[in-house]
């Protein structure tokens, strides 16, 4: 069958519409695919770059982390662990001439993932040169001490002296 | 009427093909390099055998043309068309867009010319070429035979041809090189032509034609009637000759017009078709592209991802690692112990006169600091220092307005977090 040439014409209007249509939804798909995965890829890639500069200080936290097993004490006796840690910070206040006021012991074992708390509260009246001082002796790296609460205030009735109520805590391995 | 017109080769053709009349059909030459004539039965035989591409020059016989000898009053060749139209449209029974015509000028004196018109019913062209056209091989030139083979002998001062075309036996009769007449006797055979060339020559001496021919040639293969020819001719040189060699195209082309238009829409067509080949190539090419890059894409998405899959439980050691230290480090950095934090706190007061009053840390993360300075200035310096202190940097520190007091020192708080 012959097409007129009126036909011909309206059967190529048609079909340029649909050729336009086809392209407008392939043009619509290929712009949505490009988009999310651009968006996909650039976020994927960002990640990867973040998890490369950490695997680089991959060799740091290992050693870090190896250090902590090896240094972080274990408890053996949750009764004892408090005393012992009682008798350690007197012996350093009296070293420094700090006062220690109202202790309290045996308040349980705080227990995180991380590690068990012994808390040892006091209260403590010296000059501040002292305290600093005796702060300085009870914290160090390889004793897991932890002061969680600490309260350092100037003596209302004494100006030269400062007061203070400390929480203070060994960290044993969990 | 159509005056003869060159078929314009818009679209390259890369070589030639002439069809000439033969004896017995049509003989194609140059359809391929090297190779001899083809002679072709039919039309439809020889269009057949062209190839594509070919530009078609045609070489019609004297049977298929009219030929009339005029004398007109120009030398100019426009005005002579125009006469010679004018001329055939008189004498012939056909309106002037049925033929095409074209002249060959014998010689000029003063303000006239001698010629011969050459006219061509366009349906009978259009019947002989149908094969070609159907094929899109239309002729790009079509000339009269008679007049290329006649331009072969430009120094025979009155020559006489005889020669077969398509069943039929010519006489045609050149003057230096020009056709001046041509009578197609229909046979092929020898008694019969012979018996008829005398009738011949006295149609040609009526016509005007001398017939007192300086030399008769004969197609070669036409030898055994040259003893018949001499008895009727006297003593006239006669030769033979090979009619199928080449032949130049010649003064006349009498191809219609509506032959160009066709050829031109053929072109046009073609073209069209190129186009949209190649805008159809790019387009596919696009579509593939588009799809080779989402492929790409993809696949980019995949790597990335696979590494990332890889690296996750080394990754989350090291999570875990930093976990673990960050959560000790109040206990294992010595930038977080109290004494530190106190030290620190102590080397940013910028005045002597500036006092902290008070110092909480209620938990490893968090400190608060309250004191008194003796300006707002002083505990705005105080603050900047705090922020600047670099032991001090993993802390964030907020403080509201300081309260004056009575006696105009400034009484703030500040607030330390991680």
């Amino acid at each position: 069958m012959k097409l007129s040439g009126r036909e011909q014409r309206l059967a190529a209007i048609v079909g340029g519409i649909g050729f336009l249509f086809l392209n407008f939804l392939l043009i619509n798909q290929f712009s949505k695919q490009n988009t999310g995965l651009r968006a996909q890829l650039s976020q994927q890639r960002l990640e990867w770059s973040g998890m490369q500069q950490l695997l680089q200080l991959q060799p740091l936290w290992s050693g870090r982390d190896a250090a902590l097993t090896a240094k972080q004490p274990t408890l053996t006796n949750e009764n004892a662990a408090g005393v012992e840690l009682y008798d350690m910070i007197r012996q350093l206040a009296q070293k420094d001439a700090v006062t220690i006021q109202n202790p309290v012991l045996n308040q349980g074992v705080e227990k995180t993932q991380w590690y068990r708390s012994i808390p040892v509260t006091i209260d403590t009246s010296s000059t501040w040169p002292q305290l600093i001082s005796f702060l300085y002796t009870l914290q160090k790296p390889d004793q897991f001490i932890v002061c969680e609460d600490a309260n350092i205030q100037v003596d209302p009735t004494d100006q030269t002296k400062m007061v203070g109520h400390f929480k203070i805590a060994r960290w044993y391995s969990p | 009427m159509d005056i003869g017109a060159t078929l314009t080769p818009t679209r390259k053709r890369t070589r030639l093909v002439t069809i000439m009349p033969a004896a017995d059909g049509w003989r194609v030459d140059g359809i391929a390099e090297g190779q001899s004539a083809h002679v072709a039965r039919t039309m439809e035989e020889a269009a057949a055998s062209v190839p594509e591409g070919a530009a078609v020059s045609l070489s019609l016989p004297v049977s298929a043309v009219l030929l009339e000898r005029m004398r007109l009053p120009s030398t100019d060749r426009i005005e002579l068309g125009s006469m010679v139209v004018l001329q055939l449209e008189k004498t012939l029974p056909y309106s002037g867009d049925e033929l095409t015509s074209g002249f060959d000028i014998i010689q000029e004196e003063g303000n006239e010319s001698d010629l011969l018109a050459i006219a061509v019913s366009n349906e009978q062209l259009d019947g002989l070429c149908e094969p070609l056209r159907s094929r899109s091989k239309l002729p790009e030139q079509v000339a009269i035979f008679a007049i290329q083979l006649a331009a072969r002998f430009p120094s025979e001062e009155l020559l006489a041809l005889i020669f077969r075309e398509v069943d039929s036996t010519i006489l045609a009769v050149a003057q230096r090189g020009k056709l001046v007449a041509a009578h197609a006797c229909p046979t092929t055979n020898r008694a019969e032509f012979l018996a008829e060339l005398p009738r011949l020559l006295l149609a040609a001496e009526l016509e005007g034609t001398p017939v007192d021919f300086t030399k008769v040639l004969v197609e070669r293969e036409l030898a055994s009637w040259m003893d018949g020819l001499r008895e009727q001719l006297g003593d006239v040189p006669i030769e033979r000759v090979s009619i199928d060699t080449p032949l130049d195209p010649g003064p006349v082309n009498l191809v219609p017009d509506g032959w160009t238009q066709f050829q031109r829409r053929q072109d046009q067509t073609a073209r069209i078709r190129d186009w949209l080949a190649l805008a159809g190539m790019i387009y596919l090419f696009l579509l593939l592209a588009a799809a080779a890059y989402i492929i790409w894409l993809r696949h980019e998405v995949g790597v990335v991802n696979a590494e990332v899959a890889q690296a996750t439980p080394a990754v989350d050691t090291i999570s875990a690692q930093t976990a673990r230290w960050n959560a000790l480090a109040p206990a294992v950095d010595p930038n977080r112990y109290t004494v530190e934090l106190l030290q620190q706190i102590n080397v940013s007061i910028p005045s002597e006169d500036l006092h902290v009053t008070m110092f909480e840390e209620t938990k490893p993360t968090e400190f608060l600091i309250e004191g008194e300075a003796p300006t707002g200035t002083v505990f705005l310096q105080y603050m900047d220092n705090l922020k600047k202190n670099p032991a001090l940097q993993a802390f964030h520190f907020t403080a509201g307005e300081p309260q004056m007091l009575p006696n105009d020192h400034a009484q703030f708080r500040i607030i330390a977090s991680l």
